[in-house]
Formats: structure tokens, sequence, C-alpha cells
């Protein structure tokens, strides 16, 4: 069994979904509160990645700033997105498969 | 009021963090590593793992012969803060009132917002579901509800993996009857011989002991065992404000004599302990540092001083002056400095050294905070790989650490 561990650390085109959160208390007055980002595809090496599952959801800090991490998966592979909330950009931080 | 205490205790935490985020590891032999080097010590086993004997504090290579299908991942840090904040959120809905005890377990005082044991029961399994619905299915957690803390992590030692036990006044002696000594919170196998010297065996027969004779053998410490299997609160939940002491540690990768190369990693560990002191606004008033080496073995030692210290430089020059006779001699295998004695920054300017590197300092902190860590560094941390002494994780160091 031949397992794989990159770490592309590239640029990656995200379709994203922004639904609200059930488990997040919407609050008035703040923007994007209450709402939560779900990953559905992304675009990698001119190919189309459909995401199966999104399993856990973290912050890796960057300075004072929080990067947005999803590990997600397909029925392959294993991805870590990351969102960068300020710049609003998509890196493939890690591909691991088998 | 009756007192309720419930303590939960993640299940092989840094593991089923990560069959959580890899679904292909799931069902599988999981061996967190600090460092995946054949020496690299285990720091957290899947609950599969654990059924081939790998436990924490195994080395990968004795993991690898025990368990010869496990697969050993490298610890990442940011994952288990990031999930420990989550879990913290979701126990901050129901009270406020937390002692955060280690990165992977809690003590919540329940006191008044439940009336009964079996409300806190209750509770506590709402608590449960929600961690594995809103976290991810592989986290699993023991729970202890109890009327003092100690007898709630007792309660969440000795339940079974993903259980609740409610130890309440009524069934406290049964639930101590016929336990190992060493299965008690602060009994440990240097404790436990002593005990049984006295003819103490199992917990229920401490219970029973009298506390006068402990007092009078163990000192405060004796009573205090008596008090806490008798269900006698001493302390409460202890909730710190500021951290005792802040400090970085590394084990090496490779065994090199070049110095520069350990001046660089001590220098990085300094900076990372400096770092975090500034930002939460504080001084040290002594240091420590400590080196293992292959033929010298440990040496360091800690320091009183003169002046408060807050600048990386400065912690860097003592670390460095204790630990470089054994640096420029032997070859090293474990780093490890840290600064304690902290108080607030009294803002005290000083009559012997000058305030401009410590003005030099903060800039240099906003652009850090700003663009990510050592996006401006020390010459002597240019060039040195990220996977030289990065960050890690500290099981008790959970105050300034964003939790």
């Amino acid at each position: 069994m031949l397992v794989f561990h990159e770490q592309p650390n590239q640029k990656v085109r995200v379709f994203a979904e922004f639904r609200p959160n059930p488990n997040i208390p919407t609050k008035l007055g703040l923007v994007g509160a209450g709402k939560q980002v779900i990953p559905k595809t992304f675009f990698w090496a001119g190919k189309r990645y459909d995401i199966q599952a999104i399993n856990l959801v973290y912050q890796r800090r960057r300075g004072t700033k929080f990067d947005w991490c999803f590990a997600v998966s397909d029925q392959a592979n294993v991805f870590v997105l990351v969102f960068n909330p300020e710049s609003l950009e998509w890196t493939l931080a890690e591909v691991q498969g088998e | 009021m009756q007192k309720i205490i419930l303590h939960f205790d993640m299940n092989s935490y840094f593991a089923s963090v990560e069959q959580q985020a890899n679904p292909f590891l799931r069902g599988q032999p999981v061996g967190v590593c600090a460092t995946l080097t054949k020496q690299g010590c285990i720091i957290a086993s899947s609950k599969e793992a654990k059924a081939f004997g790998v436990k924490t504090g195994c080395r990968a290579e004795e993991a690898r012969i025990l368990c010869p299908a496990i697969k050993l991942v490298e610890v990442d840090p940011p994952k288990y803060h990031s999930t420990t904040q989550r879990i913290m959120s979701i126990c901050r809905e129901y009270t406020s009132d937390i002692e955060l005890y280690s990165i992977d377990e809690a003590f919540l005082n329940l006191t008044g917002l439940v009336k009964s044991f079996s409300a806190a029961f209750k509770l506590g399994r709402e608590i449960k579901a929600r961690i594995r619905r809103e976290l991810g299915e592989c986290l699993s957690s023991s729970t202890g509800i109890a009327y003092t803390r100690w007898l709630a992590k007792f309660g969440s030692d000795t339940a079974p993996k993903g259980g609740i036990v409610t130890i309440t006044p009524a069934n406290r002696l049964a639930h101590l009857q016929g336990r190992e000594l060493e299965q008690a919170w602060g009994i440990g196998a240097a404790l436990a011989p002593r005990l049984q010297a006295l003819g103490i065996q199992t917990l229920d027969q401490l219970a029973q002991y009298s506390p006068i004779n402990l007092l009078e053998i163990f000192g405060i410490r004796g009573y205090e065992l008596w008090a806490n299997v008798n269900g006698l609160e001493l302390g409460g939940l202890q909730t710190r404000e500021l951290p005792k002491s802040i400090g970085h540690s590394h084990v090496l990768r490779c065994r090199t004599r070049d110095v520069n190369f350990h001046k660089s990693l001590i220098l990085r560990l300094a900076e990372r302990a400096g770092r975090r002191l500034r930002a939460l606004g504080l001084e040290a008033h002594s240091v420590y540092a400590h080196a293992n080496f292959e033929l010298l073995g440990g040496l360091g030692g800690s320091q009183k001083l003169f002046e408060p210290l807050t600048t990386t430089q400065k912690f860097f020059r003592y670390a460095w002056n204790m630990l470089a006779p054994g640096v420029t001699k032997d070859t090293p295998k474990f780093f490890a400095v840290g600064l304690f004695d902290l108080r607030p920054l009294s803002g005290q300017l000083s009559l012997f050294s000058k305030p401009k590197p410590e003005r030099l300092l903060k800039a240099l902190d906003e652009i850090n905070n700003r663009y990510g860590e050592e996006v401006i560094a020390q010459g002597e941390l240019v060039g040195l790989d990220k996977h030289h002494a990065p960050d890690r994780i500290g099981f008790r160091k959970t105050v300034g650490v964003d939790i």
C-alpha cells in the first residue's frame, strides 16, 4: 500500500457555500456571525476534486491572525485547504492518499 | 446547596483528532509522535494502538515492534489547540466556572446550574453528544460527576472509555471499594508502597484509616489524601489568570557539534518564549535552561535576575551562558529554556540599560504579529529550517496558549 503525503502549498480555486450554522447563534450587528463556509469543490493541477466530507475545521495562527483550515476528503484522498479570511484566498496545504 | 463538579477527559485526544481529520486513519492503530524519528516519543496513541500495548511515552521504534501496522503521525499543535478551544466554547455555554486542567481535560462547576446528580448526568451526556455532533464522531470523552473536584476526576479516570460515572455521598465508598491505590489521582508508584506498608491496600481502606496517623507520617499531604477519598473539598476549582512559567524545549532531530546551529536553536526557543511573555504583558524575574548531552548527561540550572527581563536577546544571553560550557564540549540531545517568577509588566525604567532594544522589539513583534512568525528575525535564525524546534504541544501549559 503506497502512502503519500505532500505539502504543495499552492493557491487553488474553491467553490464554497455560505450557509447558516445551527451551532452558532446569530448575533445582531455582526456581519458573518452565525454563518459557516462549506467548501464543495476545488480545482488543482487542472483537475476538479469534489469534496465528499469536511472532517475537521481548525484554525492556524499567522502572527496574531488566524487562518481557517479545512481537513476534507474525497473518495481517495485527504486534503487540507487553508482559507485566509483577510485576502479571501484558498491554499492547498496538504494532500494525503493511499 | 449540593456542590456538583463535572470533569471530562478526552479519550486518546491527539490520536482521535488525527483520526477525525483523516478518515483513512479511522479504525487503524495510530501513534502521534513528537518527532517522526526512531527515537521520537509517542505522546498519544489511538485505542486500536493501545490494544497492541503502544502507550504514551513509547519510542517510535518500540511502537513499530509492538504493532508493525501502526501509522505514525507527527504532532500538529494548532489542530489540538483549536479543537480544545471549540470544546471549551461548548462548555462555556453551560457554565463560566471552568478550570481547564490540561489540553484535553477540564472541570466544570455545575453547582446552582443543575439541582441533582441525575440532572448533571443528563447535562454531561448532552455535552458529550454536542462534542461528537459539532466536532466529530471520533472525539469521545470519559466523564466523572461528583461533589468534589478530586472525586470528579477520580470518576472520569475510572469511567469506561466514553462513559459517565457519578459519585454521590451515598455511593462514594462503594465506588472506592477494592480499587487499587495507584488508580487514585495523586498516588503514584513512590507513595503506594509507603501506604501499603501501613496496611492500606485499597482506596476504601485509605478512606477508613486514621487521618491523624496519615498527618503524622506524610504531613499535610497525608491529610489531603484522606480528605480527597472522603469527599472533603480542599481547594475547589483552580483558575489561573497568569501562567507560572513560559518555556520551550526541543529534542534535536540530528546529532551535531555545530555550535552555531545550537546557538540558533536556543535563540529560536528563547524567541518563542519571549514573544509569549511580551504578548501576555509580563516580565520574568528568573530564567532556567537545561540541556542533555551524549556524554556529559544533564546540564543547566536556573537563575534569579537582577533586573526583570522582557527581551529575547537578554533571555538568550542568560540561557546561552548556562548551556555554553556543555555545547562547546559535547553533542547535545535536548534543550529546554524558560522564564518563571512572572509578574505583570511594571514599566520601571532601568538605570543600567537603554530602552532602545525594547522599542525595537516592540516594532519587530508588531511586524511578526501582522505577517507571521519569524517574518523578521535575528540574523542567527536566518536559514534555520522551520522543522528545527517547531511549535510543540504542552500538556499542562494551557494558560496563555489561545484556549
